[in-house]
């Protein structure tokens, strides 16, 4: 590869990583605008883990943020990773929590499109790392580490 | 404790906008543990523990 197909490669990267990266934080924006508005407006108080949700989804905006003030590393799509499992992990307990009616759960909230808020949750969390995995996928780099003995690549690749 | 987190959480957003990577990341790695740790406090059931006795069949 030439030096000029190089340096246009990584400017595209460069450009489909910022476009990831806005549309990222302006779909959790979009989310926890939504959550504020029925907690404030339609008088939907939140539960202690509806709270957790929220502070994961502000940990997935942490590691966007660190991409955009220190530049694109995959760790910083890391912490992101690991805000979206831990999202994933207290919607789907909330969800099997408030599966069944019973004292104390009678009511878990008004839904929206058919769908109550942890649902709603699971199927953020499910997109986030979706999103994540797409974007290693398809914008991320070459640059992992090596074995020691780079003679026994080939291309760069083992043989 | 939510409080706590929220602190935390808050105080990690503000490093790293200063580009205070290390400080920032110390500050995140703290909220996700009390996080998991809250989490874990709020689901166990001092009877079940953290099992789900109503979908149990």
């Amino acid at each position: 590869m030439t030096a000029s197909e190089e340096r246009r490669q990584g400017t595209l990267r460069y450009i489909l990583n910022e476009l990831f990266g806005v549309a990222m934080m302006a779909v959790i924006a979009a989310v926890l605008t939504a959550a504020l508005y029925m907690q404030y407006g339609r008088g939907e108080i939140p539960c202690p883990l509806c709270l957790l949700q929220r502070v994961a989804m502000l940990g997935v905006c942490f590691g966007l943020m660190l991409n955009f003030r220190n530049g694109f590393s995959d760790r910083n799509t890391g912490y992101g990773l690991l805000f979206s499992v831990f999202l994933l992990i207290v919607a789907v307990r909330q969800t099997l929590l408030d599966i069944y009616p019973r004292p104390g759960h009678e009511y878990v909230g008004s839904a929206v499109l058919g769908l109550h808020m942890p649902v709603w949750s699971v199927i953020i969390a499910v997109a986030l790392i979706t999103g994540f995995a797409l974007k290693l996928c398809i914008i991320g780099t070459e640059d992992g580490a090596r074995p020691p003995n780079s003679s026994s690549l080939v291309d760069g690749s083992p043989r | 404790m939510m409080a706590v987190i929220f602190a935390t959480l808050s105080a990690a957003l503000v490093t790293a906008w200063l580009g205070r990577r290390l400080v920032a990341i110390i500050l995140i790695a703290v909220t996700l543990v009390l996080s998991v740790h809250l989490f874990l406090w709020e689901v166990h059931d001092p009877v079940y523990g953290y099992s789900l006795p109503w979908i149990q069949t």
